[in-house]
């Protein structure tokens, strides 16, 4: 397989099931070993620079039991900063503009577990920052 | 006990509830402590009682208190098991040993029940509790009513299916259910991961 995306683009993957679509994507993230030469935002993908990386491109998974794995709202929001290694405060801000972009300010304390399905789309305040 | 109810019911106010999270939770820690190492039946059983009614009445809604006494009912058989031979083997008869043995556990359910899971984190995190303890503990709570939401949705597929066989067969596709919900589990365990390194986790918690 071989193709490339430009800045800008909309770009979308389909297929049947099984056909490798999820496997293409994990790999994109670096989460799955490959063969053959990956390349985003110009740089190599090789292990080395993942970090950064991760800072850059957002992948929201299918199932929202996964993609929401802490127990309250807030704290799975802040969960992508801190780790990226982002300041308290700063990630008290990051969370608070995340929630408002996707409407759902105030959210912060509620259980992961009691979203409806409607209120899923916090997986999008996942990636806003 | 529904965790609806652990997470709405444990803020409402109550007399144990208006008091601060860090000073609740030192105070139970201190009573624990002084309980489990008192000497004299009285004295034990005069504290444990004044502990478990004051916490008892800080559970404010009566459907509560019904979940709390099931979950503590619950207890008592585990608790049993494992105090009821020791006793025997040291030739301790009557029941003194179990509730001596089990009252702390009790204490510990009751706590659990007035503290709201989120209040509790809170404090483990001001006692400076490794942040990995403290995120362990919010996976085991974010995934215990999956797990059991997962069961109760195989046991109604089975159900639905209209199954009759005989009580050992019975036996037997609940075990494979069991079975099933297990190889689930592992399969969502390896989906999170994949889920928290995208999101930037190297191991660390933060």
């Amino acid at each position: 397989m071989s193709f490339g995306v430009r800045k800008g683009e909309a770009f979308a993957v389909v297929g049947p099931n099984g056909s490798g679509k999820t496997t293409l994507l994990l790999s994109l993230m670096g989460l799955l070993k490959f063969r053959g030469e990956i390349r985003i935002f110009s740089q190599q993908l090789n292990g080395k620079g993942l970090r950064e990386l991760r800072k850059k491109i957002g992948f929201v998974f299918q199932d929202p039991d996964t993609r929401l794995f802490v127990p309250t709202v807030g704290e799975d929001v802040a969960f992508g900063p801190r780790q990226l290694g982002y300041s308290g405060e700063e990630t008290k801000k990051m969370v608070k503009e995340a929630l408002m972009a996707v409407g759902m300010e105030g959210y912060e304390r509620r259980f992961t577990h009691r979203l409806s399905y409607r209120e899923n789309k916090i997986a999008l305040a996942l990636l806003l920052f | 006990m529904s965790h609806h109810r652990t997470s709405d019911l444990a803020d409402r106010p109550s007399f144990i509830g208006r008091i601060d999270p860090r000073l609740r939770f030192f105070s139970f820690l201190s009573a624990l402590v002084l309980i489990s190492a008192a000497r004299g039946r009285f004295l034990i059983g005069a504290a444990l009682s004044l502990t478990g009614v004051v916490l008892f009445s800080s559970v404010v809604s009566v459907r509560f208190r019904r979940s709390v006494l099931r979950a503590l009912l619950a207890l008592l058989p585990f608790g049993a098991f494992v105090i009821i031979p020791m006793s025997l083997s040291r030739g301790t008869g009557g029941l003194w040993p179990l509730m001596r043995g089990q009252s702390p556990l009790v204490l510990i359910v009751l706590f659990a029940a007035i503290m709201g899971f989120d209040k509790l984190r809170g404090v483990l995190r001001f006692l400076r509790i490794p942040p990995i303890f403290i995120s362990l503990l919010g996976f085991v709570y974010r995934y215990f009513f999956l797990f059991r939401e997962e069961l109760e949705k195989l046991d109604m597929a089975l159900r639905n299916r209209s199954f009759s066989g005989s009580r050992l067969e019975g036996w037997r596709l609940r075990a494979l259910l069991i079975g099933q919900v297990l190889l689930r589990s592992y399969r969502r365990s390896e989906e999170v991961y994949r889920a928290m390194v995208a999101r930037g986790y190297d191991g660390k918690a933060r």
